[in-house]
C-alpha cells in the first residue's frame, strides 16, 4: 500500500508524456507505473544484473551501471525529469549528485526517509543511541544511511543552493495522509519535486 | 543428440544476381551470387516473428540443431531452439553464411563465373565490407517474403551487422541484440588482424591467394600461416584469467622442462590444435577479406558523430558486453548506448560477469538466456 502512494505522489508532480530518468530504478515498477499513468518515456538505471533482466521483461530501457555513470553521460537537460528515491542517504557525495540530476533534466524529484520525525528524536534522547526501528533496522555499522538527513536539512540544503522547491509531499506515519502541521516533527518520508 | 535440440536440419541455397550484377560499396559488381542459409521454427501468418541471427568471423550458417547424422550441433544451439533463448515454437529462426565466407555463400573460394576456365576467385574477389555482406541478408529477407525484422541478433562481427541493419535498414528491423559488438574496431584489433593476414600472406604456399587447385590433397595452400592466424585471434578471444585457470603454467610432459624447442606448455599444445583444427574448415582467402571488411567497418561512416548516426535508426536495442572481453572491451558496448539514449533510442545495457574472454558470447548459457527472453519478452507483449 505505501509503495502505491509513494508511486501516485510521484506520479502527480509528473506531466504526461515526460521524459525520465529513474536512478537505480530496481525492477523497475516506478517506471512502469509512470508509463501506464503519465505515458512517460521511461529510462532506467541499475546496478544489479538480475534487477536489470526483470526491466527488461517489462520493456523498460535500462542501463547496468552505477548511478553516476548515467549521469555522466547524459546531455545536459536532456530529460523532464530525473528521479531518485530513498537512495540520496546512501550516496557518497550527494551534493554532486543532485547538481548533476538537475544538469541532464529540468527538474528532479527526490523522497528520503526523514530523520528528524519525532520518535527518532525521542529514541535517541532517551536512550542516547542511533534510533533503530521498523524504518531504520540496522545497526550503526551495518546500515548502508551514511548521510541521514532530516526535512529541515534538505530544505536549508535547497535554499544554501538556491533550488527551487516546486511541491513538496511529507507523508505521516500511515505512509498514506499528508503531514501539513510540522512535517519535519510529524512526517516520516517527503518526496520533493525541485528545480534550478 | 542434446534434449531440446532440432533435428534433421537442412540447408538452403539461393542463387541471386543471376541477371541484375550484386553492386558492392566499392563499386564493383559480383553475378551469380550464393547465399547458403538455414530456418529453424515458422514463419507466423503476420509474418511478424522472423529473428536473423548473423554469425561471427569464422562462424557459419549452421547455427542450430543437427544435421542427419551429425555429432555436434550449430554453433549457438544452446540458444536456439524450442524452449531456448531464440525459442522456435515462438520465432521463425533465420541464418545466413556471411557474403565472402567459405561455408557455401559465394566468397573467395567460389567458382569466378566470370573466368574462361571455371577457377574459384582467389585474389580476383572483389573486396567487400560489412556494409555489403548485410545488403546480401537483404536480399535474402526479401527472397524470404519476411517484410521486417522482430529482431537481428548478433555477436562479434554478428553485433556489428546487426548494428549496421539498424542504421542504413531502420524500416526492416524493430529489435536489436548485439553481443559483444563495437561500432568500430580500436587499433590493436586491426594490429591483430594485421598480423594475422601477414602470417598468411607470408606463407610460401599462399601463391597470391591461387592454391586451390593443387589443394585438393589437402596439403597445399598456406595453411601454416593460416594455423598461426587462429591461435594469434584465438589468444585475443580468451582471457588472462581463463588461460590461467585452464592451463596455468604446466608443462605436459612429466611437468619437468625438457630444455627443447617443441610443445611443450600445455598452452602451447592447445593453440597448435586450435590453429590445425581451424586449417580444416576454414579458407585462408575468406579469412584475409573478411577481417579487413570488419577493420574498415566503421558505424559513424557519412555521420557527424555516434549520436547522430543513432539518429537514424528506429530500433530497440539491447547491448550486452562481458567484464572478461579485451577484444572489445565493456567501454565500447557502453559508448554504443550511450550515443543510443542521446539520440533519443530506446536502449539497454547490461555486462556479463565471465571469465571467458570475447568468447564468452558461446558460453554463458545462464546470463544470455536471461538477458535475452527478457528482452524478447519486454519488446513483444503489451506492456500498457
Amino acid at each position: 500500500m505505501e509503495i502505491e502512494k509513494d508511486f501516485e505522489i510521484i506520479s502527480s508532480f509528473i506531466k504526461p508524456e515526460s521524459l525520465v530518468l529513474d536512478l537505480g530504478c530496481a525492477e523497475g515498477d516506478l517506471l512502469h507505473y509512470l508509463k501506464q499513468k503519465k505515458a512517460i518515456r521511461a529510462r532506467g538505471i541499475e546496478q544489479d544484473f538480475d534487477l536489470v533482466t526483470k526491466c527488461l521483461s517489462k520493456g523498460i530501457s535500462v542501463y547496468q551501471g552505477d548511478i553516476k555513470d548515467g549521469l555522466n553521460f547524459y546531455k545536459k537537460e536532456f530529460f523532464d525529469v530525473v528521479i531518485l528515491t530513498k537512495t540520496i542517504q546512501q550516496l557518497l557525495e550527494p551534493k554532486e549528485i543532485i547538481t548533476a540530476m538537475l544538469s541532464i533534466a529540468k527538474k528532479a524529484i527526490i523522497s528520503f526517509l526523514n530523520y528528524g520525525y519525532y520518535r527518532n528524536r525521542i529514541a535517541f534522547l532517551l536512550k542516547g543511541m542511533i534510533p533503530r526501528n521498523l524504518t531504520f533496522p540496522s545497526n550503526w555499522y551495518e546500515t548502508s544511511d551514511i548521510h541521514p538527513l532530516t526535512i529541515k536539512d534538505f530544505e536549508k540544503f535547497c535554499f544554501d543552493h538556491r533550488l527551487k522547491i516546486l511541491r513538496r509531499y511529507c507523508l505521516k506515519e500511515d505512509w498514506r495522509t499528508e503531514s501539513t502541521l510540522l512535517p519535519n516533527l510529524f512526517s516520516k518520508y517527503a518526496i520533493y519535486l525541485v528545480s534550478k | 543428440m542434446k534434449k531440446n535440440s532440432l533435428s534433421n536440419v537442412k540447408y538452403h541455397d539461393f542463387v541471386f544476381a543471376q541477371k541484375e550484377p550484386f553492386l558492392l560499396e566499392n563499386q564493383e559488381t559480383l553475378s551469380k551470387v550464393n547465399i547458403r542459409y538455414e530456418c529453424y521454427g515458422k514463419l507466423n501468418a503476420e509474418k511478424s516473428n522472423a529473428i536473423l541471427i548473423i554469425h561471427a568471423l569464422t562462424g557459419n550458417h549452421h547455427a542450430a540443431g543437427y544435421y542427419k547424422d551429425e555429432k555436434v550441433p550449430g554453433w549457438w544451439d544452446n540458444f536456439i531452439g524450442p524452449g531456448k533463448a531464440l525459442d522456435t515454437n515462438k520465432f521463425f529462426v533465420l541464418s545466413s553464411n556471411n557474403l565472402g565466407g567459405c561455408s557455401g555463400s559465394t566468397g573467395p573460394n567460389s567458382i569466378n563465373p566470370l573466368d574462361k576456365n571455371g577457377e574459384p576467385y582467389g585474389l580476383n574477389f572483389p573486396s567487400i565490407t560489412l556494409g555489403d555482406m548485410v545488403k546480401m541478408q537483404f536480399v535474402l529477407m526479401q527472397h524470404l517474403s519476411i517484410p521486417c525484422f522482430h529482431t537481428i541478433i548478433g555477436s562479434s562481427m554478428g553485433g556489428m551487422m546487426a548494428l549496421h541493419w539498424s542504421v542504413h535498414y531502420a524500416k526492416y528491423v524493430k529489435n536489436v541484440i548485439a553481443i559483444a559488438a563495437t561500432d568500430a574496431q580500436n587499433s590493436q584489433s586491426i594490429a591483430f588482424s594485421e598480423v594475422a593476414r601477414q602470417a598468411i600472406t607470408r606463407d610460401p604456399h599462399f601463391k597470391e591467394g591461387k592454391y586451390y587447385q593443387k589443394n585438393k590433397n589437402k596439403e597445399n595452400g598456406p595453411k601454416n600461416g593460416l594455423a598461426i592466424a587462429r591461435m594469434l585471434a584465438h589468444i585475443t578471444y580468451l582471457s588472462d584469467l581463463s588461460m590461467r585457470r585452464k592451463f596455468g603454467r604446466k608443462l605436459n610432459k612429466k611437468n619437468q622442462k625438457g630444455f627443447v624447442l617443441d610443445v611443450e606448455f600445455e598452452i602451447e599444445s592447445y593453440l597448435r590444435y586450435q590453429g590445425a583444427k581451424f586449417t580444416d574448415r576454414f579458407d585462408a582467402n575468406s579469412y584475409l577479406y573478411i577481417t579487413k571488411a570488419m577493420n574498415y567497418f566503421n558505424l559513424k561512416d557519412g555521420f557527424k558523430n555516434l549520436e547522430e548516426t543513432f539518429k537514424m535508426s528506429s530500433s530497440r536495442y539491447l547491448i550486452i558486453s562481458f567484464n572478461s572481453d579485451w577484444l572489445y572491451p565493456t567501454y565500447m558496448s557502453k559508448q554504443l548506448v550511450e550515443a543510443m539514449l542521446n539520440a533519443g533510442r530506446e536502449a539497454s545495457f547490461a555486462e556479463i560477469k565471465s571469465d571467458a574472454g570475447h568468447d564468452a558470447f558461446l558460453l554463458e548459457k545462464k546470463e544470455l538466456t536471461i538477458l535475452i527472453q527478457s528482452f524478447l519478452h519486454g519488446v513483444t507483449e503489451k506492456w500498457k
